[in-house]
């Protein structure tokens, strides 16, 4: 055991003495997470709230055009909309065209008699209310809108019909014979008032459960690109780890460890240690310095540190599996520019993982990248706890362990020639 | 880069063996095959005690190939080496404490400076933190470059580096040097340095092979030389008793010396 310190304490050492190492290891990583996590910070407003402007004109005199400007107006931790009332139809067009609103909502002069006439008439309504967007839009925060309005548009509607049908069999009991209601004593406006009311305050909470049930992703965008990032560069580390060994080779130091009372695996051994241990201070760096200067959600902290210690133990594998394949260090460089590029991008590391099609999600699990990530998403995206990412947590121990087998087998301490 | 020559800084005394014990080392029959290739053909030697021995013979001759069996980095097909009493087949890591190996290459941290890279060595021998300090201390002192402890290697000069090969192979103080080529690529100043220096560690006690293709250096060191050729040992004894051996089989007039006897029982030049 000490001699396995002994041989990662002087890698170490050589890596401290090396300024390049240092460069990438962490530098380089930090500037391409400032650079990325700022170009796409725009993709969501940076903050805990989905932000939605409404150009609203609401022409309507009854309860109908009050029920939706009333909604609308929602300020809540995950979602706030702010209402910009303009006076008609062509305005609030313009509005949401020139950019000053995300969506916007018309409702026409005459909604609410509209839809008591319908309704005592048993017609069918339709059009109560126009949203506009623009064309082609695939902003979800119109979607949002536009089911926000149907629903209360839906409840109110439905309210109506039930309170005219109330209205209905009051009347009716007041006129069979022997019963006299006096009059003015039934207001059918405000039965249906109290009734649509009472389904927009249900629709209300139900479309707010709406949009805070299930799993909303967080909108802090550092919280993909650090821990993406992160796992790039430490899939880099395997070149490393296989890079010092080839060295030690050409350089005849291999050679006189060998030749000196040692257990040969405590080389391999001293070298994976050295390795491990680099890898994580790299991600820890990263992570600390993400989640101080950009505010990364880190819910769990046990969970993160579990996933990292394992993200470690897997590079640090595949290093040593890479080296007991390849011979040289020019045949290093495109096997390990290969294996980072490609089980990287699948990974989930330059894009969420959930943007992938369900099937690639579970081929990328090859690499050990996509174990990670779907762990660090998991527990930073959509705040899963330490338990929920054991599986992930085992699956980057078992990849490692894996790895460290199969190079054992393969490795070669000598070279076959004379 | 002018090297630093013995004579100009203090040497102190340098201890060589832990036990003050010279060992007699045994080579017994060893044999190496590479598939169908013999590198090593059934050779035996032995060396007294704090002698030092010389395996002549040009490369691709087998030196290298014993001399990693020797010291317990090569497996023999078959044979084995006493050192001592004990062997290296069988009590490879025992063996491996008594024996010093100077590779023909120069194997350094070149990125360490020359006090971390013995240190470093000095710990994977076993060697206490006290012990290690001590002893590199020491051994720089030795070699001449206790001055420039503190820089890294790669800053030395060729005949520098090649010391610093030396001071790590007397860092743990083996009883059994073996030295591969030690001088080669070193300017005729720092190979003179490093014959004076080897042959102090003779004349404390420690047993040392060293092989060589050129004549002169064996001529020079060696107590006793071995000729060796496509692994076989063609000739063995004394300076004197192959000089003699030489002067019976003359034939032709010049060169004369080693080189002719080779020349005489191989039909080729050492440089071959």
């Amino acid at each position: 055991m000490k001699v396995l310190w002994y041989i990662a304490k002087k890698d170490l050492l050589q890596v401290l003495k090396d300024r390049n190492s240092f460069l990438l290891l962490l530098v380089v990583p930090m500037v391409l997470i400032i650079i990325i996590g700022f170009a796409l910070s725009g993709v969501n407003s940076g903050s805990d709230q989905i932000a939605i402007t409404v150009a609203l004109s609401n022409q309507d005199n009854g309860y109908v055009g009050k029920n939706i400007a009333d909604t609308l107006k929602i300020d809540k931790r995950t979602i706030k909309v702010t209402v910009n009332t303009y006076s008609n139809e062509k305005d609030v067009a313009r509005a949401v065209q020139d950019g000053n609103a995300i969506v916007g909502v018309v409702i026409p002069a005459g909604t609410t008699d509209k839809l008591i006439a319908t309704a005592q008439s048993k017609g069918v309504t339709s059009n109560l209310v126009q949203v506009y967007a623009l064309p082609n839009s695939t902003d979800q925060r119109v979607i949002i809108v536009q089911n926000l309005v149907t629903s209360i548009v839906a409840g109110t509607v439905s309210g109506q019909y039930v309170s005219s049908a109330a209205v209905g069999q009051v009347n009716a009991i007041c006129n069979q014979p022997g019963n006299r209601c006096a009059p003015q004593t039934i207001d059918p406006a405000a039965i249906a008032k109290s009734v649509g009311g009472a389904g927009r305050l249900n629709d209300q909470s139900a479309q707010v459960q709406l949009l805070t049930a299930g799993q909303a992703a967080k909108t802090n965008y550092f919280d993909q690109v650090v821990p993406g990032y992160a796992i790039f560069f430490a899939l880099f580390g395997i070149n490393s780890a296989a890079a010092t060994i080839l060295q030690e080779k050409e350089d005849g130091t291999f050679r006189r460890l060998l030749i000196a009372p040692i257990q040969k695996y405590s080389l391999l051994g001293g070298k994976m240690l050295a390795q491990f241990i680099l890898t994580l201070v790299q991600l820890g760096v990263l992570f600390t310095v993400g989640y101080f200067a950009f505010h990364l959600d880190i819910p769990s902290w046990p969970a993160v540190i579990a996933l990292l210690v394992g993200a470690s133990f897997a590079t640090t594998g595949i290093g040593i599996l890479l080296v007991s394949i390849v011979k040289t260090r020019r045949q290093l460089n495109p096997v390990v520019t290969l294996v980072t590029l490609t089980t990287s991008a699948i990974g989930g590391t330059w894009f969420p993982l959930f943007l992938e099609p369900t099937w690639m999600q579970q081929f990328a699990k090859v690499g050990m990248a996509a174990w990670a990530m779907e762990g660090l998403n998991a527990t930073m995206l959509y705040g899963k706890d330490f338990v929920s990412i054991i599986p992930n947590v085992l699956g980057l121990l078992g990849y490692g362990l894996i790895c460290v087998l199969l190079a054992l087998r393969f490795f070669r301490f000598q070279e076959k020639t004379a | 880069m002018q090297d630093i020559t013995p004579a100009t800084v203090k040497t102190g005394p340098i201890h060589f063996l832990q036990d003050g014990v010279a060992l007699e080392v045994e080579v017994r029959n060893l044999v190496k095959t590479f598939g169908k290739q013999q590198a090593v053909r059934d050779v035996s030697f032995t060396i007294g005690k704090g002698e030092i021995f010389g395996l002549l013979g040009p490369n691709g001759a087998g030196k290298s190939t014993t001399i990693n069996m020797m010291c317990g980095y090569l497996e023999p097909t078959s044979g084995d080496t006493q050192i001592g009493s004990i062997s290296v087949k069988k009590e490879p890591r025992k063996a491996k404490r008594l024996v010093g190996v100077v590779p023909q290459e120069i194997a350094l941290y070149k990125d360490l400076t020359s006090l971390e890279n013995l240190e470093f060595f000095g710990e994977i021998y076993g060697l206490s933190a006290k012990e290690r300090r001590a002893r590199a201390e020491e051994v720089l002192h030795f070699v001449g470059l206790y001055e420039r402890r503190k820089e890294a290697v790669q800053t030395f000069s060729g005949g520098m580096q090649r010391r610093i090969n030396m001071a790590i192979a007397m860092m743990h103080q083996p009883a059994f040097l073996l030295m591969d080529e030690p001088t080669v690529g070193v300017d005729p100043q720092s190979r003179e340095n490093i014959f004076e220096t080897i042959e102090k560690i003779r004349d404390q006690g420690t047993t040392v092979l060293y092989t060589t293709h050129y004549m002169e250096e064996a001529e020079r060191m060696c107590d006793h030389i071995a000729i060796m050729d496509e692994g076989r040992i063609i000739a063995m004894g004394t300076l004197d008793q192959l000089l003699a051996l030489r002067d019976q089989q003359r034939e032709l007039p010049r060169p004369h010396g080693l080189q002719e006897l080779f020349i005489q029982l191989t039909g080729k030049t050492l440089r071959d």
